[in-house]
């Protein structure tokens, strides 16, 4: 299973890649700082699971979705 | 309890605004009927009265006329010129020197051209002479006493509420300055962090952990006091940046000084001053295009100025919100800058679509 992570703060990605890799069924493919540059990259790629940052500068988590 | 007193004084003064003779005598708006009053009163006062019935026809018109002008001078002169720049400047003694030299000069200003301009009018003389006399002191006293008295009241109420306002404005700050000096929701970031950053890098983690106590003891203890050591102040903004620094990708942060360090740790500043500016700063320089954001602070000392210079990167696209606190800190510190300098501090803010720039200097 293929996901990927958007959370505008380095560290919550870093965390939260260390958390997945534990997983050995998800696989990262992505980490975003911003729901714009997520956005495009899925419009290129689809995921099955994104882990998504509700509080965000701009467009917020919610909006995303 | 000092508190108490202080309020009762408020409610007293609050009580006596309410009257409407109060508010009548205090009030610039009510300065022309207060003064209107006063000379028609004056007039009448002086119609009635006894002394200028030793005259005769049109010349006890002239006398009611000359004694009126010359009480008028006197008043005014008494109110605009004796009272703000002798009895407020509490040269009592001086003031009450020339307020009798000013009654005895109005006196004999109106007896002399009584006399010699229209001796020929009198019809009686000596008896009522010396009962006009002594009319004339007993009106010219009351009057004096009267209107400085309304002065004195308009000062006294002034000051009043000023004194209020002052109070109320001091324990607003003092409770602000309580709530602010731990932040829950910058500790709860933090320690966010610091959860994370045991699991990636340990060592940084053993720095945050060190920069963040650092942060809230100076937040605890410091804050307290009058003043601080101006190297304290940079260290914690230091700590504050390099802090938030963390939770940002693109974030690059300079905090530089040219002046000599020996100076910088001679200078005493009160604490947090600059806070409010750094946090804005930190809110501000967001930007979600993973363009390169900076903050860049520069404190100097030249010829007994502190010169404080914060310049953040702005985001073309996206403007910050901020529903909680919008444009209350700017507002409180600038108050704060008030109260501790009245004018002798400059705050300068220069904000274009690139950057945004705090120009703050302070007397040292």
């Amino acid at each position: 299973m293929t996901c990927i992570i958007v959370d505008d703060e380095p560290l919550a990605r870093d965390e939260m890649q260390a958390l997945i890799q534990e997983v050995s069924q998800l696989e990262i493919i992505g980490k975003f700082s911003n729901a714009v540059t997520a956005l495009d990259f899925l419009k290129t790629q689809e995921v099955d699971l994104i882990f998504l940052d509700i509080e965000m500068p701009m467009v917020t988590g919610l909006e995303f979705a | 309890m000092q508190g108490s007193k202080d309020t009762t004084m408020t409610e007293d003064t609050q009580k006596l605004r309410n009257s409407h003779v109060i508010n009548l005598l205090i009030e610039d708006r009510h300065r022309f009927s207060r003064h209107a009053i006063f000379l028609l009163g004056l007039l009448s006062i002086l119609s009635v009265s006894d002394f200028s019935n030793s005259f005769i026809g049109v010349y006890r018109y002239y006398c009611i006329l000359t004694t009126y002008l010359t009480f008028v001078v006197m008043v005014y002169i008494n109110i605009y010129v004796l009272v703000p720049y002798f009895f407020f400047k509490s040269k009592y003694m001086l003031y009450l020197t020339l307020l009798v030299m000013l009654v005895v000069a109005g006196l004999q200003a109106i007896g002399y051209i009584l006399n010699v301009y229209f001796l020929e009018y009198r019809v009686a003389n000596t008896p009522r002479q010396i009962q006009g006399v002594y009319e004339g002191t007993v009106i010219s006293i009351s009057v004096i006493l009267v209107t400085t008295t309304v002065r004195l009241l308009q000062r006294w109420m002034k000051d009043n509420e000023r004194i209020a306002e002052l109070n109320n404005l001091t324990l607003r700050m003092e409770l602000n300055e309580l709530k602010n000096q731990i932040n829950p929701h910058f500790l709860f970031n933090m320690l966010n962090n610091v959860k994370a950053l045991i699991r990636t890098d340990p060592e940084k983690a053993s720095v945050v952990i060190v920069k963040l106590s650092e942060f809230l003891r100076f937040q605890l203890y410091e804050n307290n006091e009058d003043k601080t050591l101006l190297t304290s102040e940079i260290n914690f903004l230091s700590n504050f940046v390099n802090l938030e620094k963390i939770r940002r990708d693109n974030l690059s942060v300079s905090l530089e000084s040219s002046t000599d360090k020996r100076v910088l740790n001679s200078v005493f500043v009160p604490p947090n001053l600059f806070t409010t500016f750094v946090e804005n700063a930190i809110k501000h320089s967001v930007d979600v295009t993973d363009e390169d954001t900076y903050i860049n602070i520069r404190i100097e000392i030249k010829e007994r100025r502190l010169h404080f210079t914060c310049t953040n990167s702005v985001s073309k696209v996206y403007q910050v919100v901020d529903k909680k606190n919008s444009g209350l800190g700017l507002v409180n510190i600038k108050r704060r800058l008030e109260l501790l300098y009245k004018d002798k501090y400059t705050l300068d803010i220069v904000d274009d679509d690139r950057e945004y720039t705090v120009n703050l200097t302070i007397p040292v």
